[in-house]
């Protein structure tokens, strides 16, 4: 994460995209994993997204850290699957989707207990089982704001939405995940 | 005014507003200094944090099998996609500069040969130059043939024929000029 924190504004490193694409490979392709629920689809998303980013590295400004530049352009990325249908999202792919409960092994085993990374596990899948009942803007709000951990203001202006709607969504988004995860009392 | 802060924690809302990030600035100081609020934000954020924690460990692993060389793989798929697009441009200019003459060339023949008998045949030559599906017929073949024969004749009737400038031919040698270099040697 510091990796990333270090490397923000900084417009230089679009040019090296070895780097770029070491350092925010990982994090796009969770990005648009859980956006859109299809791994392989997500794979070629992530790549298109480093190609876009990387011929367009003129345009950016650094008025935002590189990783909502590029999460911004995975959102319009997905924004245009979604238009041309060419895939199927969360609930139509359930055959294709990613196991949480098989991503729970990749935690470090040093750090938790058994126990502990069975709990983790559950709630990993709860929230995951909740995020599937999402709408579309809701997910990707969610995700913007817990997993990127972008400002709101970044969100509205990822999403082109207005900061109100954005905070709609986002609120309706946790109130549902909250529910479904159990620690709405 | 703390006191009462104290006593009236945060409802769920505000709990999704301190999770949100735009939690109002008198709850937040309510926040700030209640633990048992504290305690019910982080107990709200927790599984949150698994699930990113959980998602991060996968796309890290997922991310480590995509191809290695994806930048290269990038730029030359980038590169190449540039360059069949300057090539069907150069391709399209070239067959534009190619068939614009040609169409004004068979155009021109093409009324040569309906004017009048001396230019048609004048243009004779120009013409078998150019061969397009329909004029290759037997008349066509048989026209160049005949214009091949006369070039022959005339070629054979030249001052510049060896035989008219004395020059025979020697036995075991094939080539004319060599004839001529021996003679003039004699």
């Amino acid at each position: 994460m510091n990796t990333v924190r270090d490397a923000e504004r900084t417009g230089s490193e679009l040019d090296d995209i070895e780097a770029l694409v070491r350092t925010y490979r990982a994090r796009l392709l969770r990005f648009v994993t859980f956006s859109i629920g299809d791994p392989d689809l997500a794979e070629s998303i992530t790549q298109d997204c480093f190609l876009k980013a990387y011929n367009g590295r003129a345009s950016f400004r650094g008025d935002c850290s590189v990783n909502t530049w590029l999460t911004s352009i995975a959102v319009n990325l997905i924004r245009d699957q979604q238009r041309l249908q060419k895939f199927r999202f969360w609930r139509q792919a359930r055959a294709t989707a990613i196991d949480v409960t098989e991503a729970a092994s990749f935690l470090p085993s040093n750090e938790c207990s058994p126990e502990t990374r069975m709990l983790v596990r559950e709630r990993a899948q709860q929230v995951q089982a909740a995020l599937g009942s999402l709408s579309d803007k809701q997910r990707t709000v969610f995700l913007m704001r817990f997993m990127e951990e972008m400002e709101l203001s970044e969100i509205a202006a990822a999403t082109q939405m207005p900061l109100n709607t954005v905070k709609t969504h986002l609120h309706r988004a946790l109130k549902s995940v909250r529910a479904q995860a159990g620690t709405s009392r | 005014m703390t006191d009462l802060l104290k006593e009236v924690h945060l409802g769920q809302d505000q709990i999704d507003e301190a999770l949100m990030g735009c939690l109002a600035d008198a709850a937040n100081g309510h926040l700030d200094a209640c633990a048992i609020c504290q305690q019910r934000v982080t107990a709200a954020r927790q599984p949150i944090e698994d699930f990113k924690s959980v998602t991060m460990a996968w796309s890290e692993r997922r991310s480590a099998t995509m191809p290695t060389n994806l930048p290269t793989r990038l730029l030359e798929s980038s590169s190449r996609q540039r360059r069949l697009v300057w090539g069907a441009a150069v391709t399209a200019l070239l067959a534009v500069m190619i068939a614009a003459p040609l169409e004004l060339h068979y155009g021109d023949g093409h009324a040569g040969r309906e004017d009048s008998a001396e230019l048609g045949a004048s243009r004779a030559v120009g013409s078998t130059g150019v061969v397009s599906g329909q004029q290759s017929t037997d008349e066509q073949i048989a026209r160049d043939n005949q214009l091949l024969n006369e070039i022959d004749l005339e070629l054979n009737s030249s001052s510049e024929n060896p035989a008219t400038l004395g020059l025979q031919a020697v036995p075991g040698r094939r080539a004319a000029h060599v004839v001529a270099i021996s003679a003039e040697q004699d």
